[in-house]
C-alpha cells in the first residue's frame, strides 16, 4: 500500500474518487491489485497499459467465463487496459454502484455482437459458457431455453432482448445484484 | 425521468469549449447564467458524468476537466448560497471520510472475502447474518451494562448464605462445593458458585443499592425493555431494506430462467474448482428447472382426473396431521422431560460421588439434549415425509423450512410454559443458560469432530463407502436457523440472566471462527446452489416473528408474575411492573398525570385505530402502485408493438418485399452501443426534444472521442432504416 500511496496526488485521488463509486482507500487497494499484476510496467508509468492476458490474471477474471468480453467492454482503447479502465471496471464491480449501472453494463457483456441487442445467437453463447465446457446440454434442450427465456423476457417478439426489455427483466432477477460484482 | 436529465446534461457538454464562462447553459435550460444556479449546475454536471453514461473512465475524466476548464474563474458566493454550497461540501468530505472509516473498519472484511472467493455470495449471506446478531448483541451488552456496572459498584449483597437462597424456591437448596470437579460441573450447569453470581437473577439486589439513589428495580427492568425495543429497531432497518429489495426484485415466477441465465454467475468466485463446481450448479439447475416445467405440466394433466386430485389432498391432509401427531409427540417428550428432570434434581440435590454427581449432570442437562436432539432429528424426516405431497421443489424447500422453524418455538414454547409453571427466577435463567451452552457445544462439537473427520476421509479414504457418504456440506438454510434459535435463546434469558449477551457476544465470535473452519476448510462448495436474495429475506423474517414470539413471555413475566421475595432487585414488589408504577407515583403530580394520561385508554386505543388506518393506507397505495407497474409494463408491450409496425411500414415503404432480419449483424460503432438503447427506450417527449437539440448542437465532441472509429454515435440513425430518435 505505501508504495502506491505515493503514486498519485490527492488531487488525482480526488478526482477518482468523484468519477467512480470507490473510496480513497479503494482506489489505491485498486491500484495495488492492478500494480500487482505486472509490478515493473506500473512502476514506470501508474496508468501504464497491461496488454489482456495479464489483466486476465486477476484472480476474480481468470475463472471468469465472460472475461473476453469485460475486457472488450471495459478498454478504452481496445487493445488493453490502462489503470483507469481498471479502476472503471472495480467501480462498476463495487458495492456501491447502483443497479442500473450494473445492467447497463452486464447487457453490453452479454451483447456479443455488439449489436445493441442480444439475440438469441448471444444468449446461446451466454449459456454455453455459463454451463462450461462440454456442458451435456443437448441441442434440443438449448433451443428449449432460449425460447423459455425469450418467452419471458422478449416482450416485442422480435426475438432478441432490447436494453429495456433486459433491464426490466433483470429488475425481476433477485440474484443479480448480489452476483454482479467483485470484492475488493 | 433519470435518463432524461442525463440526455440533457449532455447537451450541454457538447457545446464547444470556447464559449467558456459565459456559456449557456444549454438551449433547454433557459436562465442558468446566474452563478449559484451554475456552481450547481456544475456539479450535478459533473455527477451526471459520473452517473455512468459516460462509457469510459478516461473519458469521464476529460469531461470533468473540460466542466472545470469551462467553469472559468468563478465568483466567490455570497450570503446563503455560499454557506449551503460550504455545507454542502462539508457533508460530502464527511461522507466519503465515513465511506473509507467504513471500509477501513469493517469487521471480518477479510473472511467474507475469502468465503466468498471459495464459495460464492449465498454462504457468505450466512457469515454476514451472524456478523449482524453479533451488532445486536453487542448492543444488548451495552444495555445491560447498566444493570451489572452499578451492582459492581455499589454492591451490598445480602445473597450469601444459603438460607436467603432457600426462600427464593421451596424445592431448590444451593449447594457450594469447592472440589474442583464439581465447580466445572457447576460452570456447565450455572448451579453452585456460578449460582450466586451476577450471571443469574437472584443476585442482584433491590432498589437500596447503598450509598446511592440508582433504582436497580426500575434500571433491571427498563434495561430489559430496552433490550427488546433495540433489537426491534436493529432488526427493523434490516427487515426493511431486505424487504424492500425483496419486493423490488420479487421474481412473480415469471423470469425465472432469465434469473438464472443473467443472474446466476457469481463474479466474485476466485477459485477454480469452485468455477468448475458452479458450471456444473448452473447446468444442473437449468435442467432441474426444465424437468420442473415438465413436471408442473405433467401434474396438471394428470390432476385433471378428479380421482387423482382427490388421491394427492387427502396424502397431503394425512402428511400434515401426522407432522401435527409428531410435534405434538415432541412437545410432550420436552414437558415430560422437564418435570422429570426437576423431579429428579430437587430429589437427588445431594448426590455424592462422582458417578451419582455425573449422572445427576446429565438429567439436568436433560431437557436441553432432548430440545437439541429433536431438532436435529425432525427436520430429516419432515425432509422425507415432503416427497409424498408432490409439491414444487421450490416450494418443498420452504415448507420444510417452515415446519423446522415452528418445531423449535415449539419446543422453546413448552419449555418456557413448564418452566413459568413452576417459576423460580434463577432457575429459569439457568435452564436457557445451560441451552445455550448445549447450542454452542453442538457447534464446536459438529464442527471439530464430525465435519473435519469426515472431510479428512472423505479425501484420504478412497473406499467406497466413505465416496457414498461424500464430504459434509455447508447448508445454509440449517444454519440459519441455528443462529435464529440461538438468538431466541438470548432474548428469552435476558430477563433472568442479565450477563447472557456478554455470553452470546463471545459466542458468536467463536462461532463466527469455528463456522468458517468449517466452510473453508470442511465443506466443498454445494453444488445446489443457494440464492443470497431469497435466503437473506426470508431468514430476516423468520427472526423477527421469532422476536415477537420471544418477547411475549418476557412482558408476561413483568406484567404478570409475582417474583420470589427472597431474591432478585424485584423482591419487594408483588409484580414486577410496580418497580415502574411506584417510581412514577413518586414524581410531580404533572408528570404523573401525563404518564396517566399518555397510558390511558384513550390514548392508546387512538393511538392503535390510527396505526390500523396507516396499515390500511400503505395497503392501498401498493396496490396502486402495483396497478401502475402493470399498466407500465403493457406500455412497454405496445411501444414495442409500434416498433414492429413501424418496422413493417419501413420496408413497405422502402421497397423490400423479403422479410426484414431484426438488425442485420450490422455493427454501430462499438464505443457507447448503450446509451443509444437507454435513449431510444425512453420515448417520452422530453427525450426526444432533447436529442434533437443534441444532434443539433454543433460537432458532438464528446462523442467523437468515444468512438475510434471516427463513427459518430448519437444523432444518426444507427442503420439506414431506423432512425434512432424514433422508437
Amino acid at each position: 500500500m505505501g508504495a502506491s500511496q505515493s503514486a498519485f496526488t490527492e488531487q488525482e485521488l480526488d478526482d477518482y474518487q468523484t468519477l467512480t463509486y470507490l473510496t480513497k482507500k479503494e482506489i489505491l487497494h485498486v491500484h495495488h491489485r492492478f500494480a500487482s499484476l505486472n509490478e515493473t510496467a506500473v512502476r514506470l508509468d501508474k496508468n501504464a497499459k497491461l496488454p489482456f492476458n495479464t489483466i486476465m490474471e486477476l484472480p476474480e477474471l481468470k475463472v471468469n467465463p465472460f472475461k473476453d468480453q469485460i475486457m472488450k467492454v471495459f478498454s478504452s482503447s481496445g487493445d488493453g487496459m490502462t489503470f483507469e479502465d481498471f479502476l472503471d471496471m472495480m467501480s462498476v464491480f463495487s458495492d456501491n454502484a447502483p443497479k442500473p449501472v450494473k445492467v447497463e453494463y452486464a447487457f453490453r457483456i452479454y451483447d456479443f455482437d455488439g449489436d445493441d441487442m442480444i439475440s438469441s445467437a448471444d444468449l446461446r453463447e451466454v449459456i454455453s459458457r455459463l454451463t462450461g465446457e462440454g456442458n451435456g446440454l443437448s441441442e434440443e434442450q438449448m433451443q428449449q431455453l432460449i425460447d423459455n427465456i425469450l418467452e419471458e423476457a422478449d416482450l416485442d417478439d422480435d426475438d432478441a432482448l432490447s436494453f429495456a426489455e433486459f433491464e426490466h427483466v433483470i429488475s425481476k432477477a433477485p440474484d443479480f445484484v448480489s452476483s454482479f460484482r467483485i470484492r475488493l | 425521468m433519470k435518463k432524461n436529465k442525463v440526455r440533457v446534461s449532455f447537451s450541454d457538454l457538447d457545446t464547444p469549449p470556447d464559449l467558456g464562462a459565459n456559456r449557456k447553459a444549454g438551449p433547454n435550460k433557459p436562465g442558468m447564467v446566474f452563478l449559484p444556479v451554475r456552481e450547481r449546475q456544475k456539479l450535478t454536471d459533473i455527477q451526471t458524468a459520473i452517473d455512468h453514461k459516460t462509457p469510459h473512465l478516461a473519458q469521464r475524466k476529460k469531461v470533468m476537466q473540460r466542466e472545470k476548464l469551462m467553469a472559468g474563474p468563478v465568483k466567490n458566493l455570497h450570503g446563503v448560497a455560499s454557506v449551503r454550497f460550504e455545507n454542502k461540501k462539508r457533508l460530502r468530505k464527511l461522507k466519503e471520510a465515513w465511506n473509507s472509516f467504513k471500509y477501513t473498519m469493517e469487521p471480518w472484511g477479510h473472511a467474507l472475502r475469502k468465503i466468498e472467493g471459495h464459495h460464492g455470495a449465498g454462504v457468505v449471506s450466512y457469515f454476514v447474518f451472524l456478523r449482524y446478531l453479533l451488532l445486536v448483541n453487542v448492543c444488548l451488552f451495552l444495555l445491560t451494562m447498566f444493570i451489572w456496572v452499578p451492582e459492581v459498584i455499589f454492591s451490598s449483597n445480602d445473597y450469601t448464605s444459603g438460607s436467603t437462597a432457600a426462600t427464593c424456591t421451596a424445592s431448590y437448596n444451593v449447594n457450594i462445593s469447592s472440589d474442583g470437579f464439581t465447580l466445572i460441573l457447576d460452570f456447565f450447569q450455572g448451579t453452585g458458585w456460578l449460582e450466586q453470581t451476577m450471571v443469574f437473577y437472584g443476585y442482584y439486589s433491590g432498589n437500596g443499592l447503598s450509598g446511592s439513589s440508582y433504582n436497580l428495580s426500575l434500571a433491571y427492568m427498563l434495561v430489559c425493555i430496552c433490550c427488546l425495543i433495540s433489537s426491534l429497531i436493529l432488526m427493523g432497518r434490516n427487515v426493511a431494506r431486505s424487504f424492500r429489495d425483496s419486493i423490488l426484485n420479487e421474481g412473480d415466477g415469471t423470469t425465472e430462467f432469465c434469473n438464472k441465465v443473467f443472474g446466476t454467475w457469481d463474479y466474485t468466485l476466485t477459485d477454480e474448482s469452485s468455477c468448475e463446481i458452479k458450471h456444473k450448479s448452473i447446468r444442473y439447475e437449468l435442467l432441474s428447472d426444465m424437468h420442473e416445467q415438465e413436471f408442473l405440466r405433467e401434474r396438471e394433466k394428470r390432476l385433471q382426473k378428479r380421482s387423482k386430485k382427490c388421491k394427492l389432498y387427502t396424502m397431503r391432509i394425512v402428511i400434515n396431521i401426522f407432522i401435527c401427531l409428531v410435534l405434538g409427540a415432541a412437545a410432550y417428550c420436552i414437558y415430560y422431560v422437564i418435570s422429570f428432570s426437576t423431579e429428579y434434581a430437587s430429589d437427588h440435590s445431594d448426590a455424592s460421588g462422582t458417578w451419582n454427581e455425573l449422572l445427576l449432570l446429565l438429567v439436568q442437562f436433560l431437557p436441553s439434549i432432548t430440545i437439541t436432539v429433536l431438532n436435529a432429528l425432525l427436520p430429516i424426516l419432515f425432509e422425507k415425509v415432503v416427497v409424498g405431497e408432490e409439491y414444487t421443489a421450490a416450494f418443498v424447500i420452504k415448507i420444510t423450512l417452515i415446519r423446522t422453524v415452528f418445531l423449535r418455538l415449539a419446543s422453546l414454547a413448552v419449555l418456557i410454559i413448564t418452566l413459568y409453571t413452576e417459576c423460580w427466577e434463577t432457575y429459569v435463567g439457568q435452564q436457557f443458560y445451560k441451552l445455550i451452552i448445549t447450542d454452542f457445544l453442538v457447534v464446536i462439537f459438529k464442527t471439530l469432530l464430525v465435519e473435519l473427520p469426515r472431510r479428512l476421509l472423505y479425501d484420504k479414504c478412497s473406499c467406497g463407502l466413505m465416496q457414498k457418504v461424500g464430504p459434509p456440506e455447508f447448508d445454509i438454510p440449517a444454519n440459519v436457523l441455528d443462529l435464529v434459535y440461538t438468538q431466541c435463546l438470548y432474548w428469552l434469558a435476558l430477563t433472568f440472566a442479565p450477563l447472557t449477551p456478554s455470553f452470546s457476544v463471545v459466542k458468536s465470535i467463536l462461532t463466527f471462527y469455528l463456522k468458517m473452519l468449517s466452510a473453508l476448510k470442511a465443506c466443498p462448495p454445494a453444488e445446489k446452489p443457494a440464492r443470497a436474495s431469497r435466503t437473506n429475506h426470508f431468514f430476516m423474517i423468520i427472526l423477527l416473528i421469532a422476536f415477537f414470539l420471544c418477547s411475549v413471555p418476557v412482558g408476561f413475566v413483568f406484567y404478570n408474575m409475582s417474583p420470589s421475595q427472597g431474591c432478585g432487585p424485584f423482591r419487594t414488589y408483588s409484580k414486577m411492573y410496580y418497580a415502574l408504577t411506584t417510581t412514577v407515583d413518586s414524581w410531580p403530580s404533572t408528570a404523573e398525570s401525563i404518564y396517566e394520561l399518555i397510558t390511558s385508554p384513550a390514548i392508546t386505543g387512538t393511538v392503535i385505530i390510527f396505526l390500523i388506518l396507516m396499515i390500511y393506507y400503505c395497503s392501498t397505495l401498493a396496490n396502486a402502485h402495483k396497478d401502475m407497474s402493470d399498466l407500465f409494463r403493457e406500455q412497454l408491450v405496445m411501444e414495442g408493438r409500434d416498433k414492429q409496425f413501424l418496422l413493417v411500414k419501413l420496408r413497405e415503404a422502402s421497397g423490400e418485399s423479403k422479410p426484414l432480419p431484426r438488425q442485420p449483424h450490422k455493427k454501430p460503432p462499438p464505443g457507447m452501443p448503450t446509451l443509444n438503447t437507454v435513449n431510444e427506450s425512453t420515448p417520452t417527449k422530453a427525450t426526444r426534444t432533447s436529442t434533437n437539440v443534441s444532434s443539433n448542437s454543433g460537432p458532438p465532441t464528446y462523442n467523437g472521442t468515444t468512438n475510434q472509429n471516427g463513427n459518430v454515435a448519437r444523432g444518426q440513425p444507427t442503420s439506414p432504416h431506423m432512425p434512432a430518435d424514433d422508437w
